[in-house]
């Protein structure tokens, strides 16, 4: 598993469209608007977690299933338990660039002491994301998944307030993910609210990816 | 065995038993059910009737403990990879039964290692598939229509790369002279069913058989 974890890292790493929407995207809008405080780093964090959480992972299970590289894999030893596994944890550590870059700019910047644990809140909460990008590339075949997940990603971050002001939808796991992460840096607890609704959508992403996986 | 796809009977009771050692190509018209037979063999779809049995275990035991190798003809490469990652990863998938290096010169990528898979040409990425299915040094050998991108030379070449491994081949194949040239026995399907079985000279002088393989004559380049 390890090896197919660190197959599909360096797979995403080498792919030009995440590193530039799903690390340099943020990165950038981190240097223009990270002046204005904290709040902007958080969201651009959680921009990084949610986008690469979403789409780096989700997008190739798809593409894979259209070309045929995952029936190659399934005459290997490759178990697909091992495969299942490899790809979430592939999807999480592929989210920490983008997340570690936009935190570290934002102490350089705004001086942000708190920023290792930004890192480790919208990491580890990254997990509800990679699982409905799973979700998604299991049950599109090729470009329609990346098409979807890009349609889930944006209307998350508006309806969870991290772009355009306003927060829309209080349950959405994006919100959720951005109080966590302005809390952190505010010094002030995360509040069970926060972590309820995260781990709730967690569960359902879990459950859904477990009722569909065998079939893609 | 016998297998459909919804109401359409794909395989109706194919019976066949392959000894250690031998070279077999199952020869028939696209859509025939070739690679039907293949899915089944590999474990990849179960049969309706019948049991399938792959080196004395089920077929899906027999892939996971790397007995098998596989070159599938819908079996694609991911993007983003280089030629040497993939290999790794087969090396590292079978246990480390070969080095990479080994399966890189075995399947002649020596050129192509830091290439990228969705840069190769038809030939090229076929190569690349022949190497992840050797990395194992499998017991048995599954090739489903493994020359189609091939030119002649490549296609030679190929052959010789397969032959010098000496295992257990099943091959899937609609060419009548690949399968004459390379095979030891040929199991001829038609819609489903195995209409002749035997050694290529008595395949070929096999009259009752001539309407079945005028249609796979015209297929060598």
């Amino acid at each position: 598993m390890l090896a197919y974890t660190k197959f599909e890292v360096l797979r995403t790493l080498h792919n030009f469209r995440y590193l530039v929407f799903l690390v340099l995207m943020p990165v950038v809008f981190e240097l223009i608007w990270g002046k204005q405080g904290q709040a902007v780093t958080a969201a651009m964090a959680v921009y990084a977690a949610t986008g690469a959480g979403l789409i780096g992972s989700g997008s190739a299970i798809a593409e894979d299933r259209a070309t045929g590289w995952l029936k190659q894999l399934r005459v290997t030893p490759l178990s697909d338990r091992a495969w299942l596994i490899g790809k979430i944890v592939q999807g999480v550590l592929t989210v920490i660039p983008g997340v570690l870059l936009v935190s570290v700019i934002g102490a350089v910047t705004t001086h942000v002491g708190r920023w290792p644990l930004l890192v480790a809140v919208t990491v580890a909460g990254s997990l509800p994301f990679v699982l409905i990008g799973v979700f998604a590339g299991t049950l599109f075949r090729g470009r329609t998944a990346t098409i979807a997940l890009v349609l889930v990603f944006f209307t998350m971050m508006f309806l969870g307030g991290v772009v355009g002001g306003e927060t829309i939808w209080t349950l959405a796991p994006t919100h959720s993910l951005l109080t966590a992460g302005v809390g952190v840096l505010e010094s002030r607890p995360i509040g069970a609210e926060a972590l309820v609704n995260l781990a709730a959508w967690t569960v359902a992403a879990a459950v859904a990816v477990l009722l569909r996986w065998r079939r893609a | 065995m016998s297998y459909s796809y919804g109401s359409a009977k794909a395989l109706t009771e194919v019976t066949f038993t392959v000894p250690s050692g031998q070279t077999v190509a199952l020869l028939g018209a696209n859509g025939a059910g070739k690679s039907t037979t293949v899915d089944l063999l590999l474990g990849l779809k179960r049969p309706e009737t019948g049991t399938v049995t792959v080196l004395n275990s089920t077929p899906q035991a027999a892939v996971a403990h790397g007995r098998t190798g596989a070159m599938l003809q819908t079996g694609g490469l991911p993007t983003d990879s280089t030629v040497k990652e993939i290999i790794d990863l087969a090396c590292h998938l079978y246990g480390h039964r070969r080095t990479a290096d080994e399966v890189i010169a075995l399947a002649g990528l020596d050129d192509f290692r830091r290439r990228r898979a969705d840069t190769l040409s038809g030939g090229q990425a076929q190569r690349v598939r022949f190497a992840v299915a050797m990395a194992g040094k499998p017991e048995l050998l599954f090739l489903d229509e493994p020359t189609v991108a091939l030119d002649f030379r490549a296609r030679r070449q190929f052959w010789r790369a397969v032959k010098e491994e000496g295992n257990t081949v099943i091959f899937a194949t609609h060419y009548l002279d690949e399968a004459d040239e390379y095979a030891d026995r040929i199991i001829v399907i038609d819609r489903g069913r195995v209409i002749a079985d035997g050694p290529p000279q008595q395949i070929k002088g096999d009259k009752s058989l001539e309407y079945a393989l005028v249609k796979l004559t015209g297929g060598t380049e």
